[in-house]
C-alpha cells in the first residue's frame, strides 16, 4: 500500500476545550488511486491532508507511507519526504509573489539540490505537460488564477512526488477554469499519479474514482464510484 | 545555493530599498568612519616618517623653548617661556668643542620678511641665518650655483642661497646667479638655487633664502635667541650626543644637579611619540564611536530581519512544505542579512574614501588608502551580518509550517 493509516488522531487543546479535528481514521490508498475527500466545514479535511502531505505530525495513531512509519519523524526528515515523495496543490495557490513561473516550478528542485541546468530543463518540461511553457518568465500577478494553479500543479509534479496532495485546488477558480483544471488532473492521473483531493463540490469529485467523507473527523462513507 | 541564496537576498532588498538603505545607515557611517579615519591618519603618518627619515633622524636642536611642549606639556612650556635662557652664538662655539659624538653643530636663526627682485615681489618668505654645517645638517641639495662659504660667513657677506619657489617667482626661470636680490631692506648678490623641496599639507617647502647668520645678526640684532642644530656621527650614537649635549648646556649655563635645565632638546623622536600619541588617542575614540555605530546598526538590522521574517511568514511556510530543511532556511535569512550589512560596508567604504580624499583636497591634510582598513571593514559588516542575522534566522527556520502556510 501507498498509504495506511491507522487509528489516526489529531487532537487540538484550546484553553479548556479539547478539539479532535481528525478522531480516530484507520485509511489504505493504493497507488494511481484519485481519492475525493469531501465533508462539512470544520470536518477535519484539512487537518487530514496535513497530515498525509507530512506537514504536520499526528497525536495519535500510526501513519506508513510506502510502507515506512513517518508519524513521529522530526522537521528534517519531515522537509525530505516531503520534497522528494508529496506534491502540494493548494486552494489559494501559494505561489512565491516575486518570482516567476519557472523559478516558482524550480523551487522543489532547488531544495532536492539539483543543478541549475538541470532545474531549468526538467521545469519547462512540467510547465509545457500544464500548458504554460509561453507564461514561463511571467510573474503570479501577470497570470490569471486558472494559469496560476496550473503553475501550482507543475511545481507539485516537478519532483516525480508519490502523491499530489490537493486542498480545494478549484475553491478560488470559475466554474468553468475548474473543468480546465480537472482535466489537467485526470491527465496526470493516467500517466501514473496518485491524487488525493479534498473539494466541496460534487462535480469535482465525481472526476476521481473514491470518494471518502468525513464528518467530525470520522470517516463517514468510503466508496468506490469509477 | 549560495547564488540562489543572495539573488533571493538581492531581490528582497530591491523590493524595500528605504527601508534597506536606513538599515544600513549604522554600518555605513561605522565603515565610512574607519575608513576616512584611518586614510588621513595614515597620510600623515607617511608625511611625518617621510619626514624625519629627509630631516635624519640623528639630528637634534637644542633652543631656548620646545615648541612641541605647547601641546605635550603647557605648564612645561610656560615655565619656559619664563624662566629658560637666550642661546647665544657663542654656546654653538662652546657645544661644537663639547659634543664629542656630534659629526657637526651648526647655528640657525630665523625670519620672515619679503624679497624682490626689480618690480617681482614673494611675501612670507623664510631668510635663514645660518653657520657653515647647514647643508648637511638640514640635507639641502644645491640645483645651480655653490652653498655659502665660511669665508663668506666670516666676512659677513651679502650673499644669498635662494629656495626654488623664490627662484621662480623672482627670475622665472632666467639665470639668477650674481643678481641682486632685496631682502627686507637689504640688498644681496644670488649665490645659489636649492633644489625643489616639494610641499607638506599644502604648503611649499621653498619659500627661504640661506644668508649668513653673521649677516643676519647684523640685520637684526643678536639679542634674539637661536637654535643649535647638532648632528650625532651615527644614529646609534644619537642618545648619547643628546646627553652631552645636555651636560655641555648645564655646564655653561651653571646649573645644580637639582636645577632644571633652562633649555630645550627637540629631537625628531619627540615628534614621532607626538604624533603617535595623538593618532593613538584618535583612535581610541574612533573605536568606541564606531563600535556604538556598528552595534545600534547591527539592532537595526536584527529588527529589519525580524519585521522581514514576519513579512515573509507565508513564504516560509511555503518553502518548507516544499522541503526546504531548517537550515536551509536559516541559510536563506544569514545569506540576506550578510549580504545587507556588506552592502552598508561596501557603501561605507566608498564613502569614507570619498570623503577622505575630499578633505585632503580642500586641506592641507594627505591621505592614504590602508588596504587593511577595507579588509577590517569587509570582516566587521559580514560578522554583523551573521551574529545579528542569526536570532531572525532561527526564528524563521522553527516557523510550523502549516501556521506559516495560513499566515496572512
Ligand atoms: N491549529 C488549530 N488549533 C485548534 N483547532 C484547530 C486548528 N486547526 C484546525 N482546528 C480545528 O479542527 C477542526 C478541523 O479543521 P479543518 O481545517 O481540518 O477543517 P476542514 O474540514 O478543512 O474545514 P473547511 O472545509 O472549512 O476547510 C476545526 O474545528 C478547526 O477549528
Ligand atoms: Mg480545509
Amino acid at each position: 500500500m501507498l498509504i495506511t493509516v491507522k487509528g489516526l488522531k489529531k487532537i487540538y487543546d484550546v484553553g479548556s476545550q479539547r478539539i479532535e479535528a481528525v478522531a480516530g481514521v484507520d485509511l489504505e490508498i493504493g497507488k494511481n488511486e484519485y481519492v475525493s475527500i469531501m465533508g462539512p466545514s470544520g470536518s477535519g479535511k484539512s487537518t487530514l491532508m496535513n497530515i498525509l502531505g507530512c506537514l504536520d505530525t499526528p497525536t495519535e495513531g500510526k501513519y506508513y507511507l510506502n510502507g515506512s512509519e513517518v508519524s513521529n519523524l522530526d522537521d528534517d526528515r519531515l522537509a525530505y519526504i516531503r520534497n522528494r515523495e508529496i506534491g502540494f496543490v493548494f486552494q489559494t495557490f501559494n505561489l512565491l509573489p516575486r518570482a516567476n513561473s519557472l523559478q516558482n516550478v524550480e523551487l522543489p528542485l532547488v531544495y532536492a539540490g539539483v543543478s541549475a541546468g538541470k532545474r531549468k530543463r526538467i521545469a519547462m518540461e512540467v510547465l509545457d505537460l500544464v500548458g504554460l511553457v509561453d507564461r514561463a518568465m511571467h510573474r503570479p500577478s501577470e497570470l490569471s488564477g486558472g494559469q496560476r494553479q496550473r503553475v501550482a500543479i507543475a511545481r507539485a509534479l516537478v519532483n516525480n512526488p508519490s502523491i499530489i496532495l490537493a486542498d480545494e485546488p478549484t475553491g478560488n477558480l470559475d466554474s468553468k477554469t475548474g473543468e480546465e483544471l480537472m482535466a489537467v488532473f485526470n491527465k496526470i492521473h493516467e500517466s501514473g499519479n496518485t491524487i488525493i483531493m479534498v473539494t466541496h463540490e460534487e462535480n469535482v469529485a465525481r472526476h476521481s474514482m473514491r470518494i471518502l467523507r468525513l464528518r467530525d473527523g470520522k470517516i463517514e462513507s468510503d466508496k468506490i464510484i469509477n | 545555493m549560495l547564488i540562489e541564496g543572495v539573488r533571493i537576498a538581492v531581490n528582497a532588498l530591491l523590493d524595500n530599498k528605504l527601508r534597506t538603505f536606513l538599515t544600513l545607515l549604522g554600518n555605513i557611517v561605522g565603515t565610512m568612519s574607519v575608513i576616512a579615519v584611518v586614510s588621513l591618519i595614515g597620510g600623515v603618518d607617511d608625511y611625518i616618517r617621510e619626514e624625519v627619515a629627509h630631516e635624519g633622524s640623528n639630528v637634534f636642536t637644542v633652543e631656548r623653548i620646545n615648541f612641541l611642549e605647547a601641546i605635550t606639556d603647557l605648564d612645561k612650556f610656560l615655565d619656559a617661556i619664563a624662566r629658560n635662557k637666550k642661546i647665544t652664538i657663542e654656546d654653538v662655539d662652546y657645544l661644537r668643542e663639547n659634543v664629542p659624538s656630534a659629526s657637526s653643530v651648526g647655528a640657525a636663526a630665523d625670519r620672515r620678511v619679503s624679497m624682490s627682485y626689480r618690480d617681482k615681489w614673494v611675501d612670507r618668505v623664510e631668510v635663514r641665518g645660518r653657520s657653515v654645517q647647514y647643508p648637511i645638517l638640514e640635507n639641502i641639495d644645491i640645483f645651480t650655483g655653490r652653498h655659502l662659504s665660511q669665508l663668506e660667513i666670516m666676512r659677513s657677506n651679502k650673499v644669498a642661497v635662494i629656495g626654488w619657489d623664490v627662484y621662480k617667482n623672482l627670475f622665472a626661470g632666467r639665470n639668477p646667479i650674481g643678481k641682486t636680490l632685496k631682502i627686507g631692506r637689504e640688498h644681496f648678490e644670488v649665490i645659489g638655487v636649492v633644489e625643489d623641496q616639494g610641499t607638506v599639507f599644502g604648503e611649499s617647502k621653498n619659500r627661504f633664502a640661506y644668508i649668513p647668520i653673521t649677516r643676519f645678526f647684523k640685520i637684526y640684532g643678536s639679542r634674539e635667541s637661536i637654535a643649535v642644530k647638532i648632528k650625532a656621527a651615527d644614529v646609534a650614537l644619537l642618545g648619547s650626543a643628546v646627553e652631552e649635549a645636555e651636560i655641555a648646556m648645564r655646564i655653561r649655563h651653571k646649573l645644580h644637579p637639582t636645577d632644571k635645565s633652562d633649555f630645550s632638546i627637540t629631537t625628531s623622536k619627540q615628534l614621532v611619540s607626538l604624533w603617535e600619541n595623538i593618532s593613538g588617542s584618535i583612535f581610541k575614540a574612533l573605536i568606541f564611536l564606531v563600535s556604538i555605530a556598528l552595534v545600534v546598526g547591527g539592532v537595526v538590522l536584527m529588527n529589519v530581519m525580524l519585521v522581514s521574517v514576519t513579512e515573509r511568514t507565508r513564504e516560509i511556510g511555503i518553502r518548507k512544505a516544499l522541503g526546504a530543511t531548517r537550515l536551509n532556511i536559516i541559510w536563506q535569512f544569514i545569506v540576506e542579512s550578510i549580504t545587507l550589512s556588506l552592502l552598508g560596508g561596501v557603501i561605507g567604504i566608498v564613502v569614507g574614501f570619498t570623503i577622505a580624499a575630499i578633505i585632503s583636497i580642500v586641506s592641507p591634510l594627505p591621505y592614504s588608502i590602508a588596504p587593511w582598513s577595507i579588509v577590517a571593514g569587509l570582516t566587521v559588516t559580514f560578522l554583523i551580518g551573521v551574529i545579528f542575522g542569526t536570532y531572525p534566522a532561527n526564528k524563521a527556520s522553527k516557523l510550523d509550517p502549516v501556521v506559516a502556510l495560513h499566515h496572512e
